[in-house]
């Protein structure tokens, strides 16, 4: 089969947005990391490389024959899964969490490996299952057990917003899949409670949601975070006070270059910026709907819808969160907020996108 | 391998719809808070952005009628500490404790405190501690100017110019307490400015802070009626009057009768407006700052005839060749009022009954008036009324309702009893009756006057006329009737050899919180002005209960106004005449030139001329003289003498060394502000950023106070 070039929409799309990305943690980090590290570019130094990691791993990805990967799918699984386990006893703890894996002087998060695992796993099993998913036992039973032991894994580093966003995937993927709406509608009510009780269990989190609900309620505690968001958005206007303008990076917004890059970009480019944002996002998930709509194979379909759901999740909790539509959870937005190993796995999984774009029929 | 199906065709097509959605919807919510609800976010964002700092104005100079200052503002330095600036809280505390003389460890508990913002560790440092701490050059010490008020007259004037208080929060400045600074507050204390910075969440400036500053404008300077060199005459007489006759209070008030200008205001006790007894509490002060010339009521005595003969005259119930016959008493409605002196003065005419005092006289012409218009004349004098000076808490003086006035208190008020009334009422009736006729409004403040450097404004403030009470040609008999008592009556301690002094004693009793008369005691009084057929100047002197067992007026009172009118009179130039009108020749002399003279020798020479002396401020040497010299005066004339230390010029008595401008490129506004202050220079402002030019330029050698210019630009 003669191939094709890659989906050139989507190419470029994440080439702009990861380029705004650099710009705007150099932007939103440089005060705080002369402050926190003695050198203003420390964050952007490090995203750099990251980048340029990740576009590698694209590069790579784009030429593999994603066909190829299927029959990697579970080993792919399995190492994730360990490489969990040993985050648990060897992690590097920050912030009271294990998250990381110290490569030299780099650091890797396994649960951003776990995640495109998974997709690669429920990918292989959906296709097996012909697109079909009727048999609970056999089709879907061991996705769920698999999918539990991942999300207990990454629960207890603790880490539960990535293992929620995991769920989150699991769901869509399988609806994509064809998975009876039934049982669909029981998984979603079974993980709606899970949230619900995992959020009176732990105080904190029933602190966040109180916090969300009102922040001004204790503006300089749990609502500071919010609060500073929000000021972030609203001293943005239409325009935005200009690239680097922004003075909520002074130490007023906790985490700028990450979680809160969004409110950062609505601060220096105003609506304008925030909304082209967005739109490229847009751009991005239609691009990778349409696919995963004309893959070749049900693999290819699934992998696709997989990573552009991936994508689209983490994007939109992550804008509502900063937006205060929604209760505070810790995403970063895929391509912009500063680190690496989400960096590059995003990068390495349009890669593969590309690469099943190659194989579309021509629509 | 199998395509996708239509159910997952469908699938992907409902969750591209449903991303699309919730994209789209925080695209919406997004737009909501950035445009929408903006405006009140990037408000509230502002406010935790910026810190600002309070720039406080110059208090305005309060100055006498020639422009000398009585009052005027300096800043010290007050440091402040932001503790979570702060490298090394320990290092600052200790340095700080050193220099300041304060203890290390109650300062290092104090500024280690990150959990306030800002520490005040001193207020009003010297100029030595503030250089020091300067010179340490620690960052999260800020130093802000406090302005300080100098009266640097002590004494002089205080119950004139009042005195101000502090505000609970430094750096906010000061504030009128009483008097001139009270009454006059609004103008003098100007208008703060501010300066502006952007801060992170930890209060550093960031570095694109921009400082903006607003800057402050400066009070007005008040310029009084009050003469500096009067005033002096004035506060030595009380001073000599309370010392001499160990007296409750005294009070004097010197006045130009033409205009209401009140030239003197000097009362005993006194205070120090530099540091007003507050350890005293409220009650305890208020005897000390009480400005009683305009708040103590009190009966006026015989002073007060004065106005009986001008109200019986002006309504024609006596005239010029009135007689009165005084057996020595009156009866009036079944009661018997005597005359002051026993057996009483016989036959007299007007001028004599004046000259004597007599009581019955003054009786006849109260009853003669009748309450209606009697009553009609204490109005029109000003009686029961304030007389709209320009004194917070001005008393009214008491009358009694006209409705139960019996003869025998109009009677009794014919001659200065049963009323009570102020000082400063009595003296401005008393102008009015020898000034042509006309109630003048009493003044102490002739302009105010406005001036930053740039900008001049000179608001003079005209005399006030209120009503012509009587008419001219009464005016002028009274002016002759009353030169007369100084000539032949009870007056003559009050004569000047060579002027035409005119005036009234006044004797009154005090009457117990009984409400019966205080046995033994009296409050001493005379008015008197010159010259008599112009006057120029009058001048009131009470004193409350002196110790002596004597005729009080013209032995207590009189002899302190013929000397507050002698000096008086030598330093406004009104030359002595030798005439039939007044006494033989008296020898006249050359003032010496004694200025820049040591005092002792300055004494020494004046008394060789046969002149008397004042020294006023406590200075080793002669800095300026009054009169000056080669002016022909009378033997006896009082030359005052302004005295200073070796080195000052006569100019003024501030240390005038040159300093030298320092350079300021790059420093930010309140940098420039800190640097030029602490050498005494004064900032103007052109731009806003880092200092890029200045004028003049650094190391020219200019005086202290000199505005440099300074030019500021942002930085690229």
């Amino acid at each position: 089969m003669k191939k094709k070039p890659v989906d050139f929409p989507i190419l470029l799309t994440t080439v702009i947005l990861v380029a705004l990305g650099i710009v705007m943690v150099f932007s939103a980090s440089y005060y705080y990391s002369a402050e926190r590290w003695g050198d203003s570019l420390y964050f952007f130094k490090r995203q750099c490389l990251w980048a340029v990691i990740g576009f590698a791993g694209m590069f790579v990805a784009s030429r593999v024959d994603y066909s190829r990967l299927q029959r990697y799918s579970r080993i792919f699984m399995i190492i994730s899964i360990l490489l969990l386990v040993l985050v648990l006893l060897i992690g590097e703890p920050r912030n009271n969490a294990k998250r990381w894996l110290g490569i030299g002087s780099l650091t890797i998060q396994p649960a951003e490996i776990a995640k495109f695992a998974i997709i690669f796993f429920i990918s292989d099993s959906m296709a097996r299952a012909g697109g079909k998913m009727k048999r609970f036992l056999k089709d879907v039973l061991p996705i769920l057990l698999v999918v539990g032991m991942v999300f207990g894994l990454i629960v207890k580093q603790p880490n539960l917003s990535t293992a929620g966003s995991i769920v989150i995937l699991t769901l869509v993927m399988l609806f994509i899949g064809g998975l009876n709406l039934w049982y669909f509608a029981g998984l979603a009510a079974a993980g709606a409670v899970g949230a619900v009780v995992l959020t009176v269990v732990a105080g904190y989190r029933l602190d966040r949601y109180k916090a969300f609900i009102d922040p001004w309620a204790d503006p300089l505690k749990s609502g500071w975070q919010l609060i500073q968001s929000l000021y972030s958005l609203g001293s943005g206007g239409l325009f935005g006070l200009g690239l680097a303008q922004s003075r909520q990076k002074y130490l007023y917004l906790p985490y700028p270059e990450t979680d809160f890059i969004f409110a950062i970009i609505g601060e220096e480019l105003g609506f304008v910026g925030a909304t082209f944002l967005i739109l490229l996002f847009l751009i991005l998930i239609w691009r990778g709907i349409r696919v995963a709509l004309t893959a070749p194979d049900l693999f290819g379909s699934f992998l696709s819808a997989g990573i552009i759901s991936m994508i689209a999740i983490q994007a939109v909790i992550n804008i509502a969160v900063v937006t205060a539509s929604m209760p505070p959870t810790g995403l970063p937005l895929p391509f912009i907020s500063y680190g690496g190993s989400s960096l590059a796995m995003f990068l390495t999984g349009i890669g593969v996108l590309l690469n099943v774009s190659r194989h579309c029929r021509t629509v | 391998m199998s395509a996708p199906a239509v159910t997952n065709r469908k699938r992907l097509l409902f969750l591209l719809l449903m991303i699309s959605l919730m994209l789209i919807g925080l695209i919406v919510r997004n737009g909501y808070i950035q445009l929408v609800w903006g405006r009140e976010l990037q408000e509230k964002a502002l406010e935790q952005w910026t810190r600002s700092l309070d720039v406080y104005p110059q208090r305005g100079i309060i100055y006498d009628r020639n422009k000398e200052v009585l009052a005027q503002s300096a800043s010290a330095d007050s440091i402040a500490v932001r503790p979570s600036q702060l490298a090394d809280a320990k290092y600052t505390a200790d340095r700080l404790a050193e220099i300041l003389e304060l203890d290390a460890e109650e300062l290092y508990q104090k500024i280690s405190d990150t959990s306030k913002s800002e520490v005040w560790v001193k207020r009003q440092l010297t100029r030595e501690e503030s250089v020091q701490i300067r010179e340490l050059n620690i960052k999260g010490i800020y130093f802000t100017e406090e302005p300080k008020r100098y009266y640097p007259n002590g004494n002089l004037a205080s119950h004139i110019l009042g005195f101000t208080m502090k505000y609970a929060e430094p750096g906010e400045g000061i504030k009128g307490q009483e008097g001139i600074e009270l009454y006059y507050d609004k103008y003098l204390k100007g208008w703060p400015g501010q300066i502006v910075m952007e801060t992170d969440a930890h209060g550093r400036e960031t570095p694109t802070n921009v400082e903006r500053m607003i800057p402050p404008i400066d009070g007005w300077n008040v310029i009084l009626t009050i003469d500096q060199a009067i005033q002096h005459f004035a506060e030595k007489a009380v001073s000599d009057a309370m010392e001499q006759y160990r007296a409750n209070k005294v009070y004097c008030i010197v006045m130009d009768p033409n205009t209401g200008d009140i030239l003197a205001m000097a009362n005993r006790p006194d205070f120090d407006p530099n540091d007003p007894p507050r350890e005293l509490g409220y009650e305890g002060m208020e005897a000390f700052v009480k400005n009683i010339a305009a708040k103590d009521n009190m009966d006026p005595g015989s002073t007060f005839k004065i106005i009986t003969t001008a109200a019986a005259l002006e309504a024609g119930v006596i005239s010029r060749n009135s007689t009165f016959n005084d057996p020595g008493y009156r009866i009036v409605d079944g009661q018997r009022i005597r005359c002051w002196r026993a057996g009483g003065h016989g036959h007299q005419n007007l001028f004599e009954a004046v000259q004597n005092s007599c009581n019955p006289a003054f009786m006849d012409m109260a009853l003669g008036l009748g309450t209606k218009q009697f009553y009609g004349y204490l109005d029109a004098f000003g009686f029961g009324s304030r007389t709209g000076i320009d004194i917070y808490g001005e008393e009214k003086g008491v009358v009694m309702s006209r409705s139960s006035v019996k003869n025998v208190d109009l009677a009794r008020m014919g001659f200065g009893q049963a009323i009570a009334v102020t000082p400063l009422q009595l003296i401005n009736a008393v102008s009015a009756v020898i000034n042509g006729g006309n109630l003048m409004q009493p003044r102490l403040v002739r302009a105010l006057e406005f001036d930053d450097g740039n900008e001049y404004i000179y608001e003079e403030m005209k005399p006030v006329k209120l009503r012509e009470v009587i008419s001219d040609s009464t005016s002028l008999l009274m002016r002759e009737i009353l030169e007369s008592v100084v000539k032949k009556g009870s007056g003559k301690n009050a004569y000047i050899p060579g002027y035409r002094v005119a005036g009234k004693t006044g004797t009154a009793q005090k009457y117990s919180p009984g409400g019966g008369i205080k046995q033994g005691a009296v409050i001493a009084s005379f008015i008197g002005f010159a010259p008599a057929d112009d006057p120029q100047v009058v001048v009131l002197f009470m004193v409350d209960e002196p110790q002596v067992a004597v005729d009080f007026g013209s032995v207590v009172a009189a002899p302190y106004v013929k000397m507050i009118l002698e000096d008086t009179l030598h330093y406004l130039g009104v030359e002595p005449v030798f005439d039939e009108n007044t006494s033989q020749e008296t020898k006249s002399v050359i003032v010496p030139e004694v200025t820049g003279k040591p005092l002792v020798e300055a004494v020494k020479e004046l008394r060789e001329a046969g002149l008397d002396y004042l020294a006023e401020q406590t200075g080793t040497v002669v800095i300026k003289q009054v009169p000056l010299p080669g002016a022909e005066v009378l033997v006896d004339t009082t030359v005052l003498l302004y005295t200073g230390n070796e080195g000052d010029s006569g100019e003024d008595p501030v240390d005038e060394e040159l300093v030298t401008v320092p350079d300021l490129t790059r420093k930010s506004i309140r940098e420039a502000n800190n640097i030029l202050t602490s050498e005494g220079l004064k900032l103007k402002i052109e731009g806003i950023g880092l200092a890029v030019g200045q004028a003049p330029a650094p190391g020219t050698m200019v005086e202290p106070g000199t505005t440099v210019t300074v030019y500021f630009e942002t930085p690229e």
